[in-house]
């Protein structure tokens, strides 16, 4: 435990990566899919002689530039600021275990890049044979970024033989990986028939070329779809168990997983009804309809992969609180604050009377006025929970997730934490130190609201 | 803080040269466009509005820009990237306990960049003023350029400065957990740092001008090529002005004694010195071209006078980085488990790249050479 800890109050600053997180791939999608899209097109255009087509294709060029180069790879490097602050020992783990992966897929970006701007910059400069190459070459440079990116998210879920033989490959060939560049390929596709009708909607007149764009962005789209469903469903059979558990445990995440689905459901019929049977439907109106349904379905779907990773940020390796799963039997017997480095430069400064020989005692904790012990739980709290939970209120608060609990109940809780919920992790603290985080948990716990049992509270009060 | 018990820190994935190596390299490549966007886009939107070969100069490096941010974003990544790979226990502690001027980067980046778009969408040849709201947008991501500047030196010359983590941490913390509202614009080192940046933007501005009229823009006429000349004479100096006054300042006044013995002895000394005198070396060349005349080998040895001027400041930076860090962890005794598979993967890669990324330039230069409609 070398990091500090980063409080952002009412969010919990691992939902500041949630929040960025969702926002770039929706737009990461589309910047590959969109390279798929404009390497075929282009193709077609030239083939068939149609510069109608062709001057669509053109005009669609710095929409999709605007969005993906900019906000897409600002949002991406957002990303990994963001995993920085708000997950650092599990982005060291990352970084140092596939940092070639990373420094290969930034090739493949400067390739994109280039290949981005020659295409976009160049239209009409090159012969057509080269420009559709670059387009070729631009697509085919992005979907490898995806492939390179997904096998590194895919290992966060599962990390697979990682943990028996750790290496590059085997961490990066897990079994999430297949999974999930099959249901990216697939959304990648999808999404970006979705931004087409959108964008071709609000561009061009009901017409021939419309309809055109329309029809051949159709095809692709239900490809997509399906291998969404395949990856997906691949996806579900690989999970680690914990993970199919979660999905089944917590109510918000069956919810979400109905909502994802019906969600589908939706994209389904709106594209069979709408640009497959009925290509005149396509107005600005349904197309944007369309693609909110594909944004919705798409941003569900991402929570839905994160939550279900829990009590693990990096499965087996680090866990939700930015503790390796190894050390927490270490930290049971040392002390949460004695073994971090932040936590016991704390205490050190602020309580240096329970501080002997560099070592915290846990004894002379307990015997601080109780507004210290508050004060220390409090900091245990800070860096043993908000990751996950804000305090009184904000993102899955904890006073109102404990309110009225007496306080051995508390204790108890604290200490068997993955006992009492299995997608907690582990208390990884002394015995004394649970006692601590009760005394602050007490003091963020509303009052259980009067007459909610009003048979009981009776019952109570009777001598 | 407390020094670090090397031991307990996992083995690095390849040796520490190779990593610093790469780490170097991305850093003056990085350092190219940024230099560009911090200098040229300030002088793009003071230029601008002027007649004649000032106008014609923004406007060529204004359509340039979207590019330029581009790749300086992308080649800012393997220096970040490996600094991670490197010295995780200094970066990560450095950036959380600034967090929110951290994070900040990338909402002003996002700014900068759509404000870049804006005015180059509003750049014309013609001598039609530019819509207000475009140049407003020019000035404001030029301003902003500045100031992540000045964001990013906050937080890396912390990184580098781990004596100073605790009083910060300690002003802004809520029960031991960062805010992130710490910032470290107090040390002197920074306001040194920054002005020396600034100065080599100007000076990479200044070389890229004379690059750019003779090999990029084929429509430059003699009397635009010797006015850039001219310019970048001008700007240059300046550059170097600013690079040499604020380097001595932070040399002989921000320096520890450490590290001025480390820095000026051994084969240090003449790296030091090197670092010290290049400048006078692009000014030296641009000198000779305003007088002699462009041509290509004065512009080529400018390029390389500035390329020294980059990579010998980014290879003391780095030394001066390894010894500041000393404290903690003794770099030099990191343990290294090269990763030998995917480090392979990745040069493979990396040098397929360089391939593939010729042949496309060397398509635009086609291009460029034989300009037809398609």
């Amino acid at each position: 435990m070398h990091y500090p800890w980063w409080y952002v109050p009412l969010l919990t600053s691992p939902m500041l990566i949630a929040i960025i997180a969702v926002l770039h791939v929706l737009v990461s999608h589309y910047a590959v899919g969109g390279g798929l899209f404009f390497a075929f097109e282009t193709s077609f255009a030239y083939q068939t002689g149609n510069r109608e087509y062709l001057s669509y294709l053109r005009r669609h060029a710095p929409f999709f530039i605007l969005l993906t180069v900019v906000f897409g790879a600002i949002t991406g490097v957002g990303i990994w600021w963001t995993i920085g602050l708000a997950s650092p020992l599990a982005t060291e783990v990352l970084i140092r275990t596939f940092v070639f992966g990373w420094a290969t897929e930034w090739v493949f970006f400067v390739i994109e890049l280039t290949a981005a701007f020659i295409f976009y910059y160049y239209w009409g400069r090159l012969a057509p044979r080269i420009h559709q190459i670059m387009a070729w070459i631009y697509a085919i440079a992005a979907w490898i970024s995806l492939v390179l990116i997904t096998g590194i998210t895919a290992f966060m879920l599962h990390s697979g033989r990682w943990l028996e033989s750790p290496s590059f490959w085997t961490g990066f060939f897990n079994p999430q990986f297949i999974p999930q560049v099959i249901s990216r390929t697939g959304g990648a596709i999808l999404l970006t028939s979705l931004y087409v009708y959108l964008h071709s909607s609000l561009l061009l007149p009901n017409g021939d070329v419309r309809s055109l764009i329309v029809r051949r962005s159709t095809r692709p789209a239900f490809v997509g779809a399906v291998l969404i469903t395949v990856g997906g469903i691949a996806w579900l059979l690989f999970l680690p168990e914990s993970a199919r558990l979660a999905l089944e445990a917590a109510a918000v995440l069956t919810v979400l997983t109905v909502l994802i689905f019906a969600l589908t459901v939706v994209v389904f019929a709106l594209l069979y009804f709408g640009p497959y049977r009925n290509p005149g439907w396509m107005t600005p109106g349904f197309a944007a309809s369309l693609l909110l349904f594909g944004l919705a379905a798409f941003s569900t779907g991402e929570f839905i992969r994160e939550a279900v990773r829990k009590p693990y940020v990096v499965y087996g390796v680090v866990l939700g609180n930015q503790v390796l799963e190894k050390e927490v039997p270490d930290l049971r017997r040392n002390g949460f604050l004695q073994s971090g480095r932040w936590t016991h430069a704390y205490v050190a400064e602020h309580y240096p009377q329970a501080v002997d020989g560099g070592r915290i005692i846990p004894e002379r904790l307990l015997s601080l006025p109780q507004q210290d012990r508050q004060q220390i739980g409090q900091v245990i709290f800070m860096h043993h929970c908000n990751d996950c939970h804000a305090a009184k209120t904000g993102y899955s608060a904890i006073g109102p997730i404990l309110f009225s609990r007496p306080r051995p109940m508390l204790v108890d809780m604290i200490r068997h934490l993955h006992e009492t919920h299995y997608f907690m992790p582990p208390w990884s603290g002394t015995s004394e130190e649970a006692e601590l985080v009760a005394d602050y948990l007490l003091t963020l716990s509303p009052e259980r609201p009067r007459g909610i049992y009003p048979s009981l509270e009776k019952l109570e009060t009777q001598p | 803080m407390e020094p670090l018990d090397v031991s307990s820190l996992p083995a690095l994935p390849a040796p520490m040269w190779f990593i610093q190596f790469f780490k170097v390299l991305g850093f003056v490549l990085h350092m190219i466009p940024m230099n560009l966007w911090l200098a040229g886009m300030l002088l793009a939107v003071i230029l601008y509005p002027w007649k004649g070969f000032p106008r014609r100069w923004a406007t060529r490096i204004g359509r340039q820009m979207p590019v330029v941010v581009a790749l300086g974003v992308n080649f800012g990544i393997v220096p970040l990237l490996f600094i991670q790979v490197a010295y995780p226990w200094a970066f990560y502690p450095a950036t959380i306990l600034t967090a929110w001027f951290w994070l900040a980067i990338i909402g002003l980046l996002l700014i900068a960049y759509y404000g870049v778009y804006a005015f180059t969408f509003g750049l014309t040849d013609e001598d039609k003023p530019m819509a207000t709201w475009r140049f407003l947008a020019g000035w404001i991501s030029a301003a902003l350029f500045i100031v992540l500047a000045i964001l990013f030196s906050n937080g890396l010359s912390l990184m580098a400065a781990p004596e100073r983590w605790k009083s910060i941490w300690l002003a802004n913390q809520v029960a031991g957990a960062a805010t992130g509202t710490g910032h470290n614009f107090g040390d002197s080192s920074l306001w040194h740092r920054w002005p020396m940046v600034f100065g080599m933007a100007l000076m990479t501005t200044a070389v890229w001008s004379l690059l750019d009229s003779i090999l990029f823009d084929r429509k430059a006429t003699s009397e635009y090529r010797s006015w850039v000349a001219r310019f970048s004479l001008i700007i240059g100096v300046a550059g170097a002005i600013v690079y040499a006054s604020s380097g001595t300042g932070y040399v002989f006044g921000t320096w520890p004694k450490a590290v001025f013995d480390y820095m000026w002895s051994e084969w240090r000394l003449p790296l030091t010195l090197l670092t010290g005198i290049s400048p006078g070396l692009v000014v030296a060349t641009l000198l000779w071209i305003r007088y002699r005349g462009v041509s290509g080998g004065s512009v080529l040895a400018a390029v390389l006078s500035q390329v020294i001027v980059l990579s010998t400041n980014a290879i003391s930076r780095q030394l001066v980085q390894n010894l500041e860090l000393s404290p903690l962890v003794p770099v030099g005794q990191l343990t290294a488990k090269p990763d030998w598979g995917p480090m392979a993967l990745f040069l493979i890669s990396f040098g397929i790249g360089l391939v593939v990324i010729g042949w496309m330039l060397q398509q635009v230069v086609r291009a460029e050479r034989s300009p037809s409609e398609a």
